[in-house]
């Protein structure tokens, strides 16, 4: 009898907490997939929402590379088209792809400029992608997956928000790059793109179609990521689905990047004068290549207007 | 379509990620093995367990198992011979007890051997180069590199007591085989001890059943040392490792890196133990306790006698007493007294059989100067405390202050706290040289402008000092409660059972909650699974 009650109370427990497992998991997961880095997602997802309503017409996703070399108001200042930085460090095509479905609940751009690094880097939203037990528990009680969920909270407002330069994070550091200029004419290791980012690719490909947005893949003049077999990879996949790639890195010269005052950190990412330069020539290449509205002379715009007068950059 | 070669490449890697905070440990070790445990019949239930042992040293060390495996057989073997020798009636008493330790010196330098071979020889052969070097002579060594069999440092020392202790005749020699290879090989003390005697491991070969209440209380204790190891001692280790591979420093940064790790090492080392105790106890085997409130203690012998307890207990039973009992070293401290009087012969002895113990414990703790350092700076300390010990209650007395007054506690309490976080700090240094020039920086260049400058770029977030200072709260209180003699786990047991309920799940959420793991977090392996 005693035996069959505490049987009972040990059923009780493991079920309550089973429960609890499920219920806590519920509330912690991204209503629009699994992420990699919920602490980034959810400040971005925040930071989203600060956006007023079908006002951006260019996303530009990525990783580091593109909130370190994308102003958008530059972009503005030259062209009228409005864009967002929308890339975190170190950032994953999973939880890139979470941003941008999340990210067009509220806005319609009319062209996706998707930066090439993130697609050639890891793209799964676990840690270990050989470690399937502990990815299927975490996938069946996500709870241990985004169990920090609570950081992404800025609870103390430790997370300083890039609105007011639309996800572009300025850095005026100087660190000379002093490898070889020719980077992506020497020999490289072979690059292949992951059977996880292709699936992850396609994902961004279809809701493009389906959303009516265009898609360009874009790479960013960075010695430390870019090669001559990255680009062939990211060209390859580019040809096999019918998509525009431009690659930045044989345009240096045009855009007139110095790799001794252009970048942060010794050719990984760019300065504000880097920055400054490519985002000139991304707003010409926008012009000529993209049928996207002028918004200057349109006072809805006022506050695109506003940011530009105010000192943030 | 499921790809079984990269299902089975990935549960290839998985297991060799296997350690008691791990999905892999809770998930599938664990309640497998008691599982099968249950199933089996109680005379083949120790198999289980050899089998659960073997697989555990098998994904961690690989091939290696076969040294543990070997090592058994030989401690099987050496164990009933010399209880042969004991029963051997053919000779005299005073042969038998030649014959017995004959046997036992054999057995314990081939043990050391092995465990030098693996653990040492690099270590020996390049201070060879260096000391012929400083004479001219040539000699080179060409460095082995070689892999460490899981847990050699603890099963050696048991392995020793073992065979020791049939030797005092304290124990029989065990007849089965299997129970010598489950006793060097049961996975919950496998990797970081607690060093066990044999008869502490009787529990192992009865095959009881499992309990009920063994479950209850083995899953408490493994949630209280997960909570002390990815609560606390993990979200600490990015900072230790910043502060003790990092090129800038003062001496506050260096005193707070200290601090730090000696946080660090007790959550991490008590921590695990916790695990091991817990899931031993699930099968009805009680490891012994390997620390009891170190930060207690009243002086650093005492620490000693909380802290690594029962590495302290082997030194202590197997090297201190033989050595202050031998009859050459109480010649000579009879000599001593009856030349240069009582009082130099008091400080003769205690030298002789604490010098042996404490370099045992440096050297145990691995190839490295700073470990021997380590073991010679206790030494140092532990000696000045006896031989001060007497004068410094003539002087307690003479100011009329008493041994349990506030002023002496406190005084003692923060001595102890400046020995011990010191001491860890020449432990934790990649070098002596690197632990000497810290240690200078704290005497010369104590200030701590930069610990609160850089507070924040050490790897520990807001929310992980929350966590940490929360964490070290909570434990301390169960310490205190613990010191008190007060019974924690019966007031929580005596609460009504939707409490009991709400703490249990209240305990399970923060450690999944707060604890350091996942995504963000570099899994940090046990510190003590290195020795």
């Amino acid at each position: 009898m005693l035996s069959t009650l505490k049987h009972k109370k040990a059923i009780c427990l493991i079920l309550g907490f089973i429960l609890l497992l499920f219920v806590t998991s519920y509330f912690v997961s991204p209503d629009e997939g699994e992420v990699y880095d919920i602490i980034s997602t959810r400040r971005k997802i925040d930071d989203i929402h600060l956006e007023r309503e079908s006002s951006i017409d260019v996303i530009f996703a990525g990783d580091s590379l593109v909130f370190r070399d994308i102003s958008p108001l530059k972009i503005w200042d030259l062209t009228g088209i409005t864009s967002y930085d929308l890339s975190d460090g170190a950032m994953r095509l999973c939880d890139q792809c979470v941003l941008i479905k999340n990210f067009c609940r509220k806005q319609s751009p009319e062209l996706l400029v998707l930066e090439a690094d993130i697609m050639t880097k890891d793209a799964s939203p676990f840690k270990d992608d050989f470690a399937i037990p502990t990815n299927m528990i975490e996938r069946l009680f996500p709870i241990f997956h985004y169990h920090t969920f609570y950081k992404g909270l800025n609870l103390f407002g430790e997370y300083e928000s890039a609105s007011g330069t639309k996800g572009y994070q300025p850095e005026d550091t100087v660190e000379p790059y002093e490898g070889s200029p020719d980077y992506m004419t020497e020999e490289a290791e072979p690059v292949e793109i992951g059977e996880l980012n292709l699936i992850y690719l396609d994902r961004i490909v279809s809701f493009c179609r389906k959303n009516d947005i265009d898609l360009l893949i874009m790479a960013l003049p960075s010695p430390a990521n870019y090669n001559k077999e990255v680009h062939n990879a990211v060209q390859k996949w580019a040809d096999d689905n019918a998509i525009s790639f431009a690659d930045l890195n044989y345009e240096c010269e045009d855009i007139g990047i110095d790799w001794n005052t252009d970048t942060k950190d010794g050719g990984d990412h760019l300065n504000i004068n880097g920055a400054e330069k490519v985002s000139e020539y991304i707003a010409g290449y926008l012009k000529d290549n993209y049928d996207l509205t002028d918004h200057r002379d349109d006072p809805e715009y006022s506050d695109w207007k506003i940011l530009r007068a105010a000192p943030s950059e | 379509m499921l790809d079984i070669q990269y299902i089975i490449e990935s549960l290839s890697e998985w297991w060799k990620q296997l350690s008691y905070t791990t999905w892999m440990y809770f998930a599938l070790l664990l309640p497998v093995t008691m599982l099968i445990y249950q199933l089996f019949p109680r005379k083949n239930r120790r198999f289980v367990l050899l089998a659960a042992g073997w697989f555990f040293f098998f994904s961690l060390s690989g091939i290696l198992l076969f040294a543990n495996i070997l090592s058994s057989v030989f401690v099987w073997i050496t164990g009933q011979k010399l209880e042969e020798a004991g029963n051997d009636k053919s000779l005299g008493r005073k042969e038998r007890q030649k014959k017995k330790k004959r046997v036992l010196l054999i057995s314990v330098l081939v043990l050391i051997l092995v465990l030098i071979l693996f653990k040492y020889l690099d270590f020996i052969g390049l201070n060879l180069v260096r000391l012929t070097q400083l004479f001219g002579i040539p000699f080179h060594w060409k460095l082995l590199k070689l892999a460490v069999p899981v847990g050699i440092s603890y099963y050696t020392l048991e392995s020793i007591s073992y065979l020791t202790e049939i030797y005092r005749g304290n124990t029989e020699a065990e007849k089965s085989l299997v129970n010598v290879c489950l006793f060097m090989s049961f996975f919950p003390k496998l990797v970081e001890g607690p060093v066990t005697r044999f008869d502490e491991g009787y529990a192992l070969f009865s095959g009881e059943g499992i309990k009920e209440e063994n479950v209850a209380y083995g899953y408490q204790r493994i949630l209280w040392g997960l909570f002390k190891k990815l609560c606390i001692a993990d979200h600490l280790s990015p900072a230790v490792s910043q502060i003790f591979e990092g090129e800038y420093m003062d001496g506050g940064v260096a005193l707070f890196g200290a601090f730090l790790f000696t946080v660090q090492e007790y959550m991490d080392f008590s921590g695990s133990i916790d695990v091991a105790i817990g899931s031993a106890g699930i099968f009805g085997v009680s490891l012994p306790e390997n620390f009891r409130q170190p930060f207690f203690a009243k002086n650093a012998s005492d620490f000693w006698r909380r802290w690594h307890i029962t590495l302290g207990r082997f030194f202590r039973e197997y090297i201190f007493y033989p050595v202050a009992l031998a009859r050459p070293v109480t010649r000579f401290t009879k000599k001593v007294k009856d030349t240069l009087g009582k009082n130099v012969s008091k400080l003769v002895t205690p030298a002789i059989a604490l010098f042996p113990v404490w370099l045992a414990n440096g050297v145990w703790h691995g190839a490295r100067w700073s470990y021997i350092f380590y073991g010679m700076y206790y030494f140092v300390i532990v000696y000045l405390e006896t031989v001060l010990e007497e004068p410094v209650q003539k002087l307690l007395e003479r100011i009329h202050l008493r041994e349990r007054s506030v002023p002496v506690r406190v005084f003692r309490y923060l001595k102890l706290l400046i020995i011990v976080v010191i001491g860890e700090m020449f432990f934790r240094a990649e070098t002596l040289s690197k632990g000497i020039d810290m240690f200078k920086l704290i005497l010369t260049d104590l200030r701590f402008d930069m610990v609160v400058d850089h507070i924040q770029d050490i790897g520990i977030d807001r929310y992980g000092y929350i966590v940490i200072i929360a964490g070290i709260l909570i434990v301390s209180f169960v310490e205190i409660m613990k010191e008190a003699g007060l019974p924690i786990r019966a007031g929580i047991e005596s609460l009504p059972l939707p409490c009991r309920f709400v703490f249990w799940y209240a305990c399970i959420f923060f450690v999944i909650l707060f604890g350091a793991y996942g995504t963000g977090y570099d899994s940090v392996d046990l510190l003590y699974a290195q020795f």
